[in-house]
């Protein structure tokens, strides 16, 4: 796989929690304003990765980000960079929809009493009415369905404009309009997209970039017809995938 | 939602003007809202207008008024620790009662005391101090152990392990006055909380401790306000998570160290307050924090007014009144989570 350096590139990479590595020995390349998908069965590291390529957990080995050592940027570069959307984000306190979504220009904040400019106001409202939310944009969050919640923290993500984004499991409680609309827009994105996802043939059907993991290692990284010739599905999810899904 | 917020917000202030207005002019010499303008338009702005009585001025400046500023000036200070507690650990459940933090301020405070350590002119700031740094290490030790116990720190294993090392330090403190029997009147007083006999220096340092706390809160609601949906969602906004944390439950600690070590422990306030300001201003900090010092303040205030009046002459000590209502709140709380 080519080293790009407006991308993101990982060489022996080993990340866990504790002091136990979940992932290991990861040598990766994620080209820009492409979308790579991450696949394999539950507990193989998907997640893991991804968070440690978020800078959120501590890893050994080098990850670089348009040429710079992950580790070495401050807060609100990484932020710059990276945009994140975990899977178990929880609703703790009830702010509004739209407290929730202008959280997301949070970087774009430099003094501490700096207030929300035009272009944030412009940002959010864009955000809002892209994930269909801003007639609700006043709704306490506590009180939505989990298709709507998701939503939210969706638009609060594509609020960051960070230059790569990063999803884990995005279609999450989305039913399949919504789920539809976050493809395509994802797809039409000039960002660089690496995703995490249980669903093969929506992630065959979209990626540029296929990445295969089983047991914290990577089996195979490749397009999408690479993949599905290769047979490593079946590796990765030790079953006849190709068989399931009629691939 | 903005004209709302405004009608609630004047609301709150009028509610926190009348308990203060109500607990400077109840008590066994009666001073109605006219003599209170009338003594503080003389005293304080030298206007001779009206005729008092000059043992109700005596009573209200020497006595009503430092004892009042004090209840409300305790009561938001602990409303803007518990706001941070709560944020800080995404714990609608956590305050510096519950995780011990307060425990801690007395049992530093008390140690202070027993110990006899002077300082010349400085004097004044040893107890804050020793506050301070008892609830910090409380606090401190309590995260830890939560961490250690379970590495999600759920809200349930904080708040258990919050009230055992407040059982923990209780205890201590109840050593402390068998064995110093010289302080074991001030250091029981410490445990049950009081407004009785303060001063106005106790009102200025307080209020120095409020407005510094406010400003530093503040300065950084919308770190509170990431950090309220978790450290990795937080991080991933671009929140710089471990100092932001560190330095806020600095400032929760010296709020609660600093208020304790005058009036003793008294709890809910920290934990009632943030509750009802999200319900009615909802959960952004810059709207939230400072209603939330006003209703501690105010509820502080009707509670200090309720225990020297309701069975006068006869006084009850603020922690149970606070309790008398916090507990049920705590459980209703509690509960309607877990449900």
């Amino acid at each position: 796989m080519p080293n790009d350096s407006s991308g993101i590139t990982l060489k022996n990479v080993y990340a866990g929690y504790r002091g136990a590595d979940i992932v290991k020995d990861i040598n990766l390349s994620f080209p820009s304003g492409e979308i790579t998908v991450i696949l394999g069965e539950n507990g193989s590291g998907k997640t893991t990765l991804l968070k440690a390529m978020a800078g959120l957990i501590p890893y050994r080995g080098s990850i670089t980000v348009k040429g710079r050592e992950l580790s070495s940027l401050s807060s609100k570069e990484r932020a710059a960079n990276i945009a994140m959307l975990s899977q178990m984000n929880s609703a703790y306190f009830s702010y509004t929809v739209e407290e929730t979504v202008r959280m997301g220009r949070y970087r774009f904040h430099t003094g501490i009493f700096s207030g929300t400019t035009g272009d944030d106001r412009r940002r959010v409202e864009e955000c809002l009415k892209e994930a269909d939310i801003y007639s609700i944009r006043d709704s306490r969050i506590g009180e939505l369905s989990g298709g709507q919640l998701q939503r939210v923290y969706l638009a609060s993500m594509f609020a960051q404009d960070s230059d790569f984004i990063f999803l884990d499991e995005p279609t999450n409680h989305l039913d399949l309009k919504y789920r539809a609309r976050l493809e395509k827009r994802l797809q039409g994105s000039q960002r660089s997209v690496i995703a995490v996802y249980h669903d093969i043939r929506a992630a065959l059907k979209m990626a540029h970039l296929v990445v295969l993991l089983k047991d914290g290692r990577v089996i195979m990284a490749g397009t999408p017809s690479e993949i599905t010739e290769s047979g490593a599905l079946n590796e990765a999810f030790s079953m006849d995938v190709s068989e399931y899904l009629e691939l | 939602m903005k004209a709302r917020n405004t009608g609630r917000y004047i609301i709150i202030v009028l509610l926190a003007a009348l308990v203060l207005c109500l607990a400077v002019g109840m008590g066994s010499v009666p001073i109605p809202l006219k003599d209170q303008l009338a003594i503080l338009a003389d005293r304080i702005f030298s206007i001779h207008g009206g005729t008092y009585d000059d043992t109700a001025a005596t009573i209200l400046t020497t006595i009503r008024m430092p004892r009042a500023f004090l209840a409300f000036l305790v009561g938001g200070g602990l409303a803007i620790a518990g706001v941070v507690t709560q944020s800080i650990l995404q714990n609608p459940l956590a305050s510096s009662y519950t995780l011990g933090v307060s425990s801690g301020a007395a049992l530093g405070a008390a140690i202070m005391t027993v110990c006899e350590v002077s300082i010349p002119i400085l004097g004044v700031f040893l107890l804050p101090a020793g506050g301070f740094a008892g609830g910090l290490i409380v606090v401190t030790l309590v995260m830890a152990a939560s961490q250690r116990i379970d590495h999600g720190v759920t809200s349930h294993t904080v708040v258990l392990i919050g009230m055992v090392a407040s059982m923990f330090t209780n205890a201590i403190l109840t050593l402390l006055s068998v064995i110093f029997v010289k302080h074991e009147h001030h250091i029981i007083s410490w445990t049950m909380g009081s407004f009785n006999g303060k001063r106005w220096y106790h009102v200025w340092i307080l209020l120095a401790a409020d407005i510094m706390a406010l400003i530093l809160t503040l300065a950084r609601h919308r770190e509170l306000d990431a950090l309220s949906f978790g450290d990795e969602h937080a991080a991933s906004l671009g929140v710089d998570v471990t100092p932001v944390k560190r330095r806020q439950l600095i400032y929760a600690s010296l709020m609660t160290g600093v208020s304790v070590c005058f009036t003793g422990t008294i709890g809910f306030v920290d934990l009632i307050a943030p509750h009802v300001s999200r319900k009615l201003v909802g959960a952004s900090h810059k709207r939230m924090l400072p209603v939330s010092f006003l209703l501690g303040g105010t509820l502080m205030t009707a509670a200090d007014l309720a225990a020297r009046t309701v069975l006068a002459p006869l006084e009850i000590p603020v922690g149970a009144v606070t309790a008398l209502i916090g507990a049920p709140f705590f459980v209703r709380l509690y509960f309607g989570r877990r449900k």
